[in-house]
């Protein structure tokens, strides 16, 4: 199995090197977090008390990671420890490797590829965030905890999902609690941070203890790490126990999982990956009603969207979407309204920073759509119909932020706010779908879709999104002239998202090998 | 013979510049004609297609439909049904059909045209099935069914029997016979020589991104001894 598994991972290497500009993009991409690792933890100056910031920081850190696993390890719906194909499968189970033993395999190396990819995909974030009091011997005390930990908790969860009846669900209600008490400090620590006069804050601190568990990742020992090794020992044993002979139920569990995944197909993001399993989901029904009335042109594919969403979407859950974004609208505005503009331009500050970040792993759209003959049958321009795809990935989005506007309008909210909000965030989605399809006419592959691209991403929509802000800053803040301003953000930014696609619609065109060869 | 002929006259793919997928490949089809494209695996089958669809840009030579070089407007001359015939999971039949008649603004009446196709191609009890719950074949006669709507001269199919059951080879022959006999240009990619044998009016060999003989099935016949498949064997392994 290693033998096989370090074959796959050599030819993957191989394939990369074949690619000159891939190779390059991947050595600078490397030479890139080398420097920040080294930049944050031997370069950097190493105060001997972690400033509040850091220790917040790494509290967000962990509890996070911890409630993730946890409410993970609760659901018992992973795919950590499976075959990742019916031929391993096959291959493995006519073996004479015992259940346990294979088990363990696939469970150490499955925490492994997605610790890495993990790594890869919010490498920005992660060691540009590594806080600077953590030292270099620390830094690989930390890394070695959260392995141990991520392995600890994965080889739990198949012993988890070969549960049934009552005892799974005594492990769902524990697992689920657990979650909640990791997310405790987190929220503790961000009510203090964003809203210290809120009411919320004020119930969290008179029935919370003030628990620091990135203490853990800012001042690590051996103690700790010896803690989540006995941990992961406990795992191991439960494993062994209860995987004698597991092969039939894995299988199944499998084959599940591997349906999925060939359905999903190039879906690639979590946000993607998300709506496909739905549309999977909402597949089991054979039949619907056809519908005639679509608009003429380009405009079908967001006529297409529509019925898509439509028809994987319950009525319930619309409703719910709808009252879910005028409510935070209507949040947002009480909590200008009692916390003042300085709260409001920091929460809207970290939204986009999400937004952007989290936007760089879904890209998939135009990989889906090329693949797919009827998409050609069209002599419309490449670019004209790389738009109609575009306005068809952000209408969701836009109808949302809208519902969001509408929010903020009803709880009263400053008219800037509203605006802001209204044609703001619509021209920021149109900017990052067009950023997105750039980035992938470049680098269709998605080994690079998840590395050095997800960062160049994230670096040239924030370079785009300069000249807006900018033209915003003139016209709304020196001249005072906000409508005009924000305007003018909205038209360069759909302008700037145009020429994206123009020049992703010039570089792919006639050139379908690549994608073939991605 | 209708007189509009797909040509394609010395055409050139290379990959990275090195590797030569197809080699100076020439060959023309005529309005309602089949035309099978066969040869071994890495002959250049589904690169000729490629560069006929648009999908591909070719490194020289040219393609020309009733005389008019092909451009970026292809889409609506020429239509590839690749081997898995992928379709919009949740669309019907029906929704593909709008979707396409409004993606290319056909004119009024597409809705007419379009249920007669479904009509004649048998597939109006799937009007309203969904596309994930379609069969392979299903899938092929919606995607031949929006090719026939937009009216598109040109089909072309890449191993479309594959995967189907004998009644749904049978039912795509008379498909394909039909559009024939209505004017189509048909050039289809197979491994299956019986099939070939059975429903293509000439045959193209490729080997190595090579043109190696270009007849009718009589004439390739005549180039060795015995069926099809035992003169393919012959000429492909001796060049």
């Amino acid at each position: 199995m290693i033998y096989a598994d370090w074959r796959a991972f050599v030819n993957a290497m191989r394939a990369i090197r074949s690619s000159p500009s891939r190779a390059t993009l991947w050595l600078v991409f490397m030479a890139a977090i080398g420097f920040f690792v080294w930049a944050r933890t031997i370069g950097g100056s190493h105060a001997a008390l972690a400033p509040l910031s850091d220790l917040f920081r790494a509290d967000e850190i962990v509890s996070g990671l911890a409630a993730v696993l946890l409410a993970t390890f609760a659901t018992g719906k992973t795919s950590f420890g499976i075959f990742r194909s019916r031929a391993e499968a096959r291959f493995i189970i006519s073996s004479n490797i015992r259940p346990a033993a294979a088990v363990a395999y696939l469970i150490a190396r499955d925490a492994l590829l997605y610790a890495g990819r993990f790594a890869l995909s919010a490498s920005y974030v992660l060691f540009i965030s590594i806080p600077r009091s953590v030292g270099a011997l620390a830094f690989v005390l930390d890394l070695l905890m959260v392995l141990t930990f991520m392995i600890a908790l994965t080889i739990a969860m198949v012993p988890r999902r070969l549960v049934d009846g009552i005892r799974a669900i005594a492990c769902a209600g524990f697992g689920y609690a657990l979650a909640v008490l990791a997310a405790l400090p987190a929220a503790r620590d961000l009510l203090d941070q964003f809203a210290p006069a809120s009411a919320a804050a004020q119930f969290m601190r008179a029935h919370v203890p003030a628990w620091h568990p990135g203490a853990l990742l800012l001042a690590p020992n051996v103690g700790w790490l010896l803690v989540t090794l006995a941990l992961a020992a406990i795992s191991i044993g439960v494993l062994v126990a209860m995987t004698r002979d597991a092969y039939p139920e894995l299988y199944e569990l499998s084959t599940a999982q591997i349906d999925l995944r060939e359905k999903l197909g190039g879906k690639r993001g979590i946000v993607a990956r998300l709506e496909a399993a739905r549309s999977f989901r909402a597949a089991k029904v054979t039949n619907a009603v056809s519908t005639t009335g679509a608009p003429p042109g380009i405009l079908v594919f967001v006529w297409r969207s529509f019925i898509e969403y439509r028809r994987q979407t319950t009525l319930r859950r619309i409703i719910l979407d709808i009252v879910f974004w005028t409510a935070a609208g209507f949040g947002l505005a009480r909590l200008a309204q009692s916390q003042g503009g300085v709260l409001i331009g920091a929460l809207v500050g970290t939204l986009v920073n999400l937004l952007v970040i989290f936007s760089t792993t879904a890209s998939g759209a135009l990989a889906l759509e090329m693949r797919r003959s009827i998409f050609w049958l069209s002599s419309a321009w490449l670019a004209e119909r790389f738009i109609g795809i575009a306005l068809a990935r952000v209408w969701l989005q836009v109808t949302r932020a809208w519902l969001c506007a509408l929010g903020v309008a009803l709880g009263g909210g400053p008219s800037a706010i509203v605006a802001s909000v209204a044609i703001g965030f619509p021209a920021l989605f149109v900017l990052m779908t067009g950023t997105g399809f750039a980035a992938f006419a470049l680098f269709p592959a998605s080994i690079d879709q998840r590395g050095p691209l997800a960062i160049l991403r994230i670096l040239v929509t924030y370079v785009l999104l300069a000249p807006p802000l900018v033209f915003f800053g003139v016209l709304a803040l020196a001249l005072h002239l906000p409508t005009i301003g924000l305007a003018g953000f909205a038209l360069l930014a759909v302008l700037e998202s145009i020429g994206l696609i123009g020049f992703a619609a010039w570089r792919l065109d006639g050139r379908i090998d690549r994608l073939a060869a991605a | 013979m209708n007189g509009r002929t797909l040509t394609v006259d010395h055409l050139t793919k290379r990959f990275r510049k090195t590797k030569l997928a197809l080699d100076d490949v020439s060959f023309a089809v005529e309005s309602g004609e089949i035309v099978g494209l066969i040869g071994p695996n890495g002959a250049g089958k589904s690169t000729t297609f490629g560069v006929l669809a648009g999908l591909l840009r070719p490194d020289g030579g040219r393609l020309a439909f009733d005389g008019i070089p092909l451009g970026a407007d292809r889409g609506r001359i020429v239509s590839l049904i690749p081997e898995t015939p992928d379709v919009y999971p949740l669309l019907t039949v029906w929704e593909h059909l709008v979707f396409v008649s409004r993606l290319c603004t056909l004119a009024d009446g597409w809705a007419e045209r379009g249920e007669a196709l479904l009509a004649r191609f048998g597939m109006l009890p799937e009007r309203d099935t969904i596309g994930s719950a379609l069969s392979k074949g299903m899938r092929q006669k919606t995607l031949v069914a929006a090719t026939v709507l937009v009216g598109a001269p040109v089909l072309l199919l890449d191993e479309p029997m594959i995967g189907l059951d004998p009644a749904g080879q049978r039912e795509l022959r008379e498909i394909l016979r039909a559009l024939r006999a209505a004017g189509t240009a048909i050039v289809l990619s197979t491994h299956q020589l019986e099939a070939a044998e059975a429903l293509c009016d000439r045959v193209v060999i490729l080997k190595s991104g090579r043109t190696i003989a270009v007849g009718t099935i009589e004439e390739i016949q005549a180039l060795g001894t015995g069926s099809l498949e035992d003169v393919f064997l012959e000429i492909t392994s001796g060049v």
